[in-house]
């Protein structure tokens, strides 16, 4: 395992075991709201990166920030980005996410749209 | 029905709930008619239903299960108003805060606000309670329930009959549906009381309790106050369910908010841990002086009796656990789940012991939660279906197995039931008031024989035979085997003359001379 890897493992087990056990809400979830599947929910994501296994449900996230606890101050979003970065490191990007680089790099957006 | 796609890695968020304790899943399952629940009871052994998984005694904790996710059944199907009240019918997966998004656009809403995410199935099995105890449980707002029991019958549950499903934790059946009574959105007010001294809480609250208008009681300490944003002093949060009080408007709502979301200010002090006790309001003054004196940080629900101490560490939990059973404490909101059921007596376990009998007789559905089923050990039942046996043969061997356990274990607890309070666990309500009309009628031929006792030697005092003072022995001595007292002959004789008067002319003389 890289330096790089290892590091951010250890970040999101920080954030994630703090927010489980502060009690994570998956009401203002509008992905859960639709999919109704607890893997999709930020508190089972959370559950998932506790457990060491990064999947590629973690890019299923909007990173709106509703999960997150201004009381407790869980910062769950962070540990999905950091997530992400650990799978791109792993090579588990989404094809969509490939294509959004590629888009990035020849036009500047990530949708790749050349004219207005 | 959908058979999840999911791979194993992501099945662990079905492994836990809000306890701390992690299970195996076998796979996920997410039915969406009430067919397909009876499907999955017809063709799986070891069940766990799950609602939102938000309880925290460990009650959909699945043991290499079948996990059955309700949330897709989220139909609302059916809405009846007449003036001021209303029915709804919902399906088991609808979470309250979409329910009351629904019946908000209809100006009506459900009064029992627990967590938002809680789905209604979860609640039922729960018997939840809102944070507005003045509404009671959930049990009493509804009006039928449909729900799968263990055998794959599809039953409607009426209200005389809720017990079987309500509170069981999925231990029974599974709820598909529910008709819920449902009342009109009221603006509501809140008022606060605050003071120093904790004895003047109690008079405010007995008469508060008595007004029908309030509909919530909150009980905060000093710590719990400041946390919220108070004072640090003792607060009682009373809220009506009209413009009687004191806070109205936006105010209201942002301390209302305050309160849903009170565990969550515990948590970011680290309070992590809690309890639910529930007391007779008699008990709970003393409680909450323990609490006090600990320096543990509670809030309380004083319209149901229930106060939610905080900790740190397992320590502070295990005295406060102590002291709860100490005052004859009961769960009041967490429910029993895996995790506390030590804390039922030996009667309701034998009434929820019956009723898992009669709805899930092979032990299918949530197995190790609420009771240890019995006589009946889990290998036993792998692999039989229904129509495998008949089922009333069946009952009537677990009967069979549970007595003679029963017997047995008696036995073996022979030294702890000498205890007057081990006695009286364990006698019928009958043999009860046996034992007190015998313990009664007993101090009555005590009391009889010791009062003639003392007639028959105040007797004697008054013709003279003892002295005064020997009343007084006989009564503190309390011998009532005692031999009578011998009379001498010349005693005998001057009783004799007194009877007869025949008094002789000198023993009158005496007895001026005496006086």
């Amino acid at each position: 395992m890289k330096i790089e890897e290892h590091n951010l493992k250890e970040e999101i087990k920080d954030i994630v075991g703090k927010s489980i056990k502060s009690g994570i809400s998956n009401e203002g979830c509008s992905i859960f709201r639709v999919m109704r599947e607890e893997q999709y929910s930020p508190k089972g994501k959370a559950v998932i990166l506790d457990n060491d296994f990064y999947e590629k449900i973690i890019y299923q996230c909007n990173l709106c920030k509703a999960c997150e606890n201004t009381i407790t101050g869980s910062k769950l979003c962070e540990a999905f980005q950091k997530a992400r970065q650990v799978l791109v490191l792993q090579k588990k990007e989404i094809p969509a996410n490939k294509e959004m680089i590629n888009n990035l790099q020849k036009t500047g957006n990530v949708y790749g749209i050349r004219d207005s | 029905m959908e058979i999840t796609k999911m791979n194993k890695n992501e099945m662990v968020c079905y492994g836990t709930d809000g306890s701390k304790l992690v299970g195996d899943v076998e796979k996920v399952v997410f039915p969406k008619t009430c067919l397909d629940v009876q499907k999955i009871i017809n063709s799986s052994n070891n069940i766990v239903p799950r609602g939102s998984g938000s309880n925290l005694v460990g009650a959909c904790i699945p043991n290499n299960s079948v996990v059955v996710d309700m949330k897709k059944m989220n139909k609302v199907t059916d809405f009846e108003s007449a003036g001021t009240s209303g029915k709804v019918f919902v399906e088991a997966g609808v979470t309250i805060k979409e329910l009351n998004e629904k019946l908000k656009a209809v100006g009506f809403e459900f009064p029992i606000f627990s967590d938002e995410c809680s789905t209604l199935g979860g609640m039922v099995a729960m018997n939840s309670i809102g944070y507005m105890g003045g509404y009671g449980r959930i049990k009493d707002w509804i009006e039928e329930i449909e729900f799968v029991n263990g055998r794959g019958d599809i039953l409607n549950i009426s209200k005389s009959d809720l017990s079987d499903v309500c509170g069981m934790e999925g231990i029974t059946g599974i709820i598909t549906k529910i008709k819920l009574r449902i009342v009109p959105v009221v603006e509501k007010s809140i008022s606060l009381f605050q003071t120093q001294d904790i004895n003047e809480i109690w008079p405010i609250i007995k008469r508060l309790k008595l007004d029908e208008g309030i509909v919530m009681l909150r009980f905060y300490s000093p710590f719990v106050s400041g946390l919220l944003g108070f004072p640090e002093k003792y607060h009682i949060i009373i809220g009506f369910n009209s413009d009687r009080g004191r806070i109205k408007g936006q105010e209201c709502k942002n301390i209302l908010e305050k309160i849903k979301k009170n565990y969550y200010y515990l948590h970011s002090k680290n309070y992590y841990d809690s309890e639910d006790a529930e007391f007779f309001f008699d008990r709970i003054k003393e409680f909450v002086d323990f609490l006090d004196r600990l320096q543990i940080p509670y809030f309380g629900d004083l319209h149901l009796g229930i106060i939610y101490p905080f900790f740190r560490d397992d320590r502070e939990k295990v005295e406060v656990v102590k002291m709860i059973n100490r005052l004859n404490g009961k769960p009041g909101k967490y429910g029993i789940g895996m995790i506390r059921k030590d804390r039922l007596d030996v009667l309701q376990k034998k009434i929820i012991q019956r009723v898992k009998l009669r709805h899930d007789p092979f032990v299918k559905l949530n197995k190790g939660k609420v009771v240890d089923f019995f006589g009946v050990e889990e290998g036993k039942v792998e692999g039989k279906n229904k129509g495998d046996e008949s089922t009333d043969n069946l009952i009537q061997d677990r009967l069979e197995e549970s007595n003679q356990e029963d017997s047995k274990s008696s036995s073996v607890e022979d030294i702890e039931t000498e205890t007057e309070e081990n006695k009286l666990l364990f006698e019928t309500p009958e043999e009860k008031m046996e034992g007190f009309i015998k313990k009664v009628e007993g101090k009555e031929s005590e009391v009889n024989g010791l009062d003639k006792e003392i007639e028959k030697f105040a007797g004697q005092v008054a013709m003279g035979i003892v002295e005064k003072g020997d009343v007084g022995k006989v009564v503190m001595d309390d011998n009532l085997d005692r031999k009578p007292v011998e009379i001498s002959k010349s005693d005998k004789d001057w009783i004799n003359k007194i009877m007869l008067n025949k008094v002789d002319e000198d023993d009158k003389g005496e007895d001026k001379n005496e006086d």
